[in-house]
């Protein structure tokens, strides 16, 4: 009944972003407090979504809620959202979240048979460090799309600054994931695909803040947030696929 | 004198540094790709150190030995590089001090990020280089015998469910003993005996009971690596968020 519910909301979520989206777009001039109202409803449906996720199993388990293809669309909702200040920056920025919602549809919404070594603090705060870093990484590969395509132009300084707070997150993220793995599989870094996944994301990042200091072409690091943002949004939804057949509850 | 010079300064260019990275980050996706691929000869080297590996597995896949030896190298050049990108910057604060000149602390930071970057890196090496790593499947009453004539006896194994209908494992609690004394072993609470470190693993967990590991490991970079990254990602939040601390209000 309480997984009955749970999809219910899922899908309910589905259909008023559809009539945010289309009141977004359709409309030539529309109502920012009406576009915020549908917004705000979008939201606290996928809020309330994601918040149930976590008693999929029977049991609180916050995991679940920080699954990325379900947090990270929720994420990138909210971020967006604080980041445009008006109906045209609406109109722009916020499409990013509809590929994610999209994806999310299709991918099974179960929580795959926790491990006993997911029974902590250290795995809850990882994922949650990492779906934020990779919020952040995304919306500034988004936002250099955008600048790239002429559609915004204020967001220049901001997406610069967007990506070093990823990075900063994402950092965190790596070090209490290598903590937990030092804890829970002996090593602090794995010679596995997850682990040399998140290296690249974390070297990539590293070079592309240093490369600041070498070259002030901002054509050329606009690129290179996009093409950051490509690689984050392939190995996350890489290691989705990858598990998509593994045994799951809810 | 100055061939050696023009070596130095080279190798601590910013740009190579960069290119560097961006280099590591290739092979680290080639090494993904292959990690899929051959899960277990990658994965041999978290179990066994550099020089086995390359005995055994190594030899098997000459490509994955040319990828594993590509990244030492481009690691290996990294760190040379940050090291007298390092010392350049720490002799140019020196001379500041030296002279009386007001240095700020905010300014040290950078680099002492990169130096805890680079004892991160002789971490993951020393790792590399001497892992002792043993892995023995264990039921009540085993006995273990580790290195220099030690043992452990398995006492007692208490498994701990949410529900005993789902069967989700909520802790594994295993009683050991090692020379008249008693340990509490289980997931994520390794216990130190004699120098070992001595975790529990399990072999499937898929609503069943699974066969329990005891992993000995000994294994002093792990440790190096971990504190190393905690003070680097500290000081480099501290770093940025003093340096963001006007674009969060933009934001």
């Amino acid at each position: 009944m309480v997984i009955r519910l749970i999809y219910y909301m899922f899908y309910t979520t589905i259909a008023c972003y559809a009539v945010f989206f289309l009141l977004l777009f359709i409309q030539n001039t529309p109502n920012r407090l009406m576009l915020l109202f549908f917004w705000g409803f979008s939201f606290m449906c996928h809020t309330i979504y994601i918040v149930t996720r976590g008693w999929m199993i029977g049991i609180f388990m916050p995991n679940s809620i920080l699954s990325e293809p379900f947090f990270l669309p929720w994420l990138l909702s909210l971020m967006c959202i604080i980041l445009s200040k008006t109906n045209r920056d609406m109109k722009y920025i916020l499409p990013i979240i509809i590929p994610f919602i999209v994806i999310s549809i299709f991918l099974p919404k179960g929580t795959p048979v926790p491990s006993p070594k997911q029974w902590t603090i250290l795995s809850t705060l990882f994922f949650l460090f990492e779906v934020i870093g990779h919020a952040f990484f995304i919306l500034g590969g988004w936002l250099s799309i955008l600048v790239i395509c002429k559609r915004i132009s204020a967001y220049n300084n901001k997406k610069k600054h967007i990506i070093i707070i990823g990075f900063v997150i994402y950092s965190l993220a790596q070090i209490i994931g290598a903590y937990w793995s030092y804890l829970g599989w002996t090593i602090p870094f794995h010679w596995g695909d997850r682990h040399m996944q998140s290296a690249a994301i974390w070297c990539y990042y590293a070079a592309y803040i240093h490369f600041q200091y070498i070259n002030n072409n901002s054509n050329l690091r606009e690129k290179l947030e996009v093409l950051g943002a490509i690689l984050v949004i392939f190995f996350s939804y890489y290691s989705q696929l990858k598990e998509i057949n593994i045994p799951r509850l809810g | 004198m100055t061939f050696c010079k023009r070596i130095f300064e080279i190798m601590g260019n910013l740009t190579i540094g960069i290119y560097l990275l961006f280099i590591i980050t290739i092979l680290f996706i080639v090494g993904s790709y292959y990690a899929n691929l051959f899960p277990n000869t990658i994965g041999a080297l978290n179990d066994i150190n550099l020089y086995k590996w390359l005995m055994s597995n190594g030899k098997q896949r000459p490509y994955i030995l040319l990828w594993i030896m590509s990244i030492i190298l481009s690691i290996g050049l990294l760190f040379i590089n940050i090291c007298i990108c390092t010392l350049k910057r720490l002799y140019f604060f020196c001379k500041k001090w030296v002279s009386h000149e007001p240095v700020s602390i905010y300014k040290i930071i950078p680099s002492i990020i990169h130096i805890m970057f680079i004892v991160s890196i002789i971490g993951h090496g020393l790792s590399m280089i001497c892992i002792y790593k043993e892995r023995y499947i264990i039921n009540i009453g085993d006995e273990i015998y580790l290195p220099k004539d030690q043992h452990i006896r398995i006492i007692d194994i208490k498994w701990l469910f949410f529900d005993l209908d789902t069967k989700i494992i909520r802790q594994i609690n295993v009683k050991i003993k090692s020379k008249d004394k008693y340990y509490n072993l289980s997931f994520l609470h390794p216990v130190a005996i004699n120098g070992y470190r001595i975790f529990l693993d399990i072999n499937k967990y898929n609503n069943s009971k699974g066969e329990l590991i005891l992993v000995v490991v000994k294994d002093v970079g792990s440790l190096i690596v971990i504190y190393a990254d905690l003070i680097m990602t500290i000081l480099m939040t501290y770093f940025f968020v003093f340096k963001l601390k006007k674009s969060w209000r933009e934001l």
